[in-house]
């Protein structure tokens, strides 16, 4: 008998939306034609399609997809499978694999959502999508602005606020940056660029700029989440130091900031960044001669008025300045684009991320703490204290759906064939 | 202009990667090892872990740790010498025989003077629980999704047999009504809701009752025996969102362990003559918003003898021979 062996992705489908997104290049282009070493007759009626995460190259999503697909294949799924590719690495440094500026790819998951519909529709069979990380803006977006319909939706380590899904949550104390407070007292929330939008009347374009019920809460949406996370780690209230522990927090944190990370990507707006506009001047103490400006304290700011910030707000002004002008701000907050990338870089979410914590809306039935599905945990991960809970348990960390054996993790795909009749 | 920012980048990104470059302050703890009865831990190898650097990797890239490892002496002590850039240390005991996992913490310097961490060689205490006696149980994990378990009607008493593992008749095959469930709830709209889950039991002498989050951490979270006394008769969970903006409300957190007793007798005098005990690891949960009129969930273990306290679990000798993986309980 003959054997032949092939690469793994001739068995599943391809969809690249890379270009949508500021021009991104194509190496495969996308290909829904039935996989030659997988023909449908084989498979099932259901169709899983797995949508990467932040910082994923096009040849690293090859990765990721064979992974997902060979992982869910080991389960005993029969479904067939589509891998869908964005744009989410731009910027991405050579050598490196560093991609800088976190937001503009955010940005770039509002603008692939457009697409999704038109290319998941087109598949055949009953709909499960898989989204990793920032993937999960690119699915909840066609889902709430474009109409993409799916059977079930499983969200992993999603990376956006809770608040997105549910408005009512609000972990504010701790997603505040240090800098708008002082001891038990902050600056009025009305000057902050998270509540910007509850100045405009309803009607007005500039109410969509928060992320507060940005999706909703989508009925078929399941959430698997680690309580064990470091990326999407809880802030504690304190700006997280660089790396990958709180990552995620720390980006909401240094929105329109001069920090390090903000400042890299060449997009600081809104934010936690302060308005010069509203500074004041001060004798510099050791020049008596000289004045300084600097940000009013906590104390300084009780004259302010809601109707003057409307139009010199006192965070970072936005870099669209037609957000803040009277007449063509509604409108400017309309265009899909403005709104999008002024979310992603000005606004920051006052909840902690998804992928870490329960969304009460969902109910216990669907929040998953992916903590619950470890088969054991490998070995040399428990070599690393950081790596450990206090309990000695292994932590599931942001990428260890891919990262991690398919011994140690094999539940969570059982769990998707079971939970979508994958089999 | 973006691609002089660029470069930039690449250059200071490079810097944050190479941050282990420079030299880093010391740090001095002692971990002062101990079992459950305050005997000391001879031969515990303890791992304290630093922020080394950052690594490049897809998503978010990676923290990579600086380890600093020691065993302890007879006296349970170990003094572990390390250098840190942050000063943040997360310590483990390595597995040890006769040991359950657990006794992890963190310890975070204050501040740095003459090139040393302060404070100077702190003493940190570090806690295991001893494996004694693990022994068969009816443990299972009730209701995790995706086998949903769902209440079968509201506002009416129903009984959940521990060893079927099942409702009673009418509702499923059990035939001892171990807990009693009544779920009630309200709805207005779909964001106002208020949900109450009451457990009672069939027995005068059965109950439960909280333990807590119990100390020191460890993977064998509950206390050893079940107490004698300290049983109530009814434990109320209650879940709601009180207006459209406020949020939602849930009794209870995962981190809690429970203790019941169940299928009491009693003599004339109220002293227990037989009774079977277990414990609740986390807490009973309903979901009234997916569910109608809810799904259940809950993690128990029950100790099959009469009479018997021990509530040292041995995963390997589940009573039920034919759980799904999901629904078998991994811990002791």
């Amino acid at each position: 008998m003959p054997l032949k062996t092939d690469e793994v992705d001739k068995m599943y489908r391809w969809i690249n939306l890379r270009s949508v997104a500021h021009g991104g290049s194509e190496n495969r282009q996308t290909n829904i034609l039935e996989p030659p070493n997988r023909p449908d007759r084989l498979t099932s009626e259901k169709h899983v399609v797995f949508v990467h995460g932040y910082n994923v190259s096009e040849e690293a999503a090859r990765g990721w997809n064979a992974e997902m697909f060979k992982r869910l294949y080991q389960s005993g799924s029969r479904a067939k499978f589509t891998a869908l590719v964005w744009r989410g690495n731009q910027g991405q440094l050579p050598i490196l694999n560093i991609t800088t500026d976190y937001w503009e790819n955010v940005t770039n998951a509002f603008t692939t959502a457009a697409h999704l519909p038109a290319a998941i529709n087109a598949l055949p069979g009953a709909k499960i999508v898989v989204a990793h990380s920032l993937g999960n803006i690119v699915v909840a977006t066609a889902i709430k602005d474009h109409e993409l319909r799916v059977d079930q939706w499983f969200q992993v380590d999603a990376a956006l606020g809770i608040e997105a899904f549910d408005e009512t949550v609000d972990n504010t104390s701790k997603m505040r940056n240090p800098d708008w407070a002082s001891g038990s007292t902050a600056y009025p929330d009305f000057l902050w660029a998270s509540s910007w939008h509850s100045l405009f009347p309803e009607g007005d374009g500039r109410r969509g700029l928060t992320w507060r019920q940005r999706f909703g809460n989508i009925s078929n949406a399941m959430n698997f989440y680690s309580s064990g996370e470091e990326v999407l780690n809880n802030s504690d209230g304190v700006i997280p130091e660089y790396g990958a522990e709180k990552a995620w927090a720390l980006q909401e944190l240094a929105k329109g900031t001069q920090r390090f990370g903000a400042t890299l990507t060449l997009d600081s707006q809104g934010g936690w960044g302060f308005n010069n506009y509203w500074f004041v001047d001060q004798v510099s103490p050791g020049s008596p001669s000289d004045v300084i400006k600097r940000r009013r304290q906590i104390s300084e700011v009780a004259e302010i008025k809601r109707e003057q910030v409307r139009t010199d707000p006192f965070f970072e002004r936005f870099q669209d300045s037609r957000l803040m002008d009277p007449q063509a701000g509604s409108m400017a907050a309309l265009e899909y684009q403005t709104r999008s990338k002024t979310l992603a870089e000005g606004i920051p979410a006052l909840s902690f991320a998804v992928g870490r914590n329960e969304v009460a809306a969902y109910g216990s039935t669907r929040n998953i703490d992916l903590m619950s599905l470890k088969n054991g945990w490998p070995a040399q991960r428990l070599n690393d204290a950081k790596m450990i809970m206090p309990d000695g348990g292994g932590r599931w960390l942001h990428n260890d759906i891919a990262d991690v054996a398919f011994r140690y993790v094999y539940k969570v795909f059982d769990y998707w064939c079971a939970q979508g009749d994958l089999k | 202009m973006k691609a002089i920012c660029l470069l930039s980048s690449w250059i200071l990104l490079s810097g944050i990667c190479a941050l282990s470059a420079g030299p880093s302050p010391t740090a001095t703890i002692n971990f002062r090892v101990r079992d459950d009865d305050e005997k000391p831990v001879e031969g515990a190898t303890i791992v304290a872990s630093t922020f080394h650097h950052w690594e490049p990797a897809e998503g978010f890239g990676k923290d990579a740790s600086a380890t600093f490892k020691g065993t302890t002496n007879a006296d349970g002590i170990v003094t572990i010498v390390g250098t840190s850039i942050r000063g943040d240390f997360s310590y483990a005991v390595v597995p040890l025989p006769g040991f359950y996992r657990g006794g992890g913490g963190e310890y975070k310097f204050a501040n740095v003077v003459d090139a040393t961490w302060q404070p100077s060689s702190p003493t940190v205490d570090v806690r295991v629980k001893r494996i004694v006696a693990p022994i068969a149980m009816y443990a299972r994990k009730v209701g995790q999704p995706p086998n949903r378990l769902r209440i079968p009607e509201a506002d009416r008493p129903i009984g959940y047999d521990l060893i079927v593992g099942d409702w009673v008749s009418p509702y499923g095959l059990g035939v001892s009504s171990d807990f009693v469930f009544v779920v009630n709830r309200s709805l207005a709209g779909n964001k106002v809701f208020n949900g109450t889950l009451t457990t009672t039991f069939s027995n005068r002498g059965d109950g439960i009752q909280l333990v807590g989050s119990p100390e020191p951490v460890s993977e064998f979270r509950s206390p050893r025996y079940a107490p004698e006394s300290g049983y109530e008769p009814k434990l109320v969970n209650r879940i709601g969102r009180a207006a459209p903006d406020k949020p939602i409300r849930e009794s209870g957190t995962p981190d809690l362990v429970y203790l019941f007793r169940v299928r009491t007798s009693l003599d004339e005098n109220g002293h227990v003559t037989t009774a079977l005990y277990g414990k609740i690891y986390g807490d009973f949960r309903f979901d009234i918003i997916n569910g109608n009129p809810a799904y259940l969930l809950f993690d128990y273990y029950l100790n099959p003898t009469p009479n018997d306290r021990n509530m040292e679990f041995d995963p390997k000798q589940n009573l039920f021979s034919n759980l799904k993986d999901l629904d078998k309980p991994t811990a002791p």
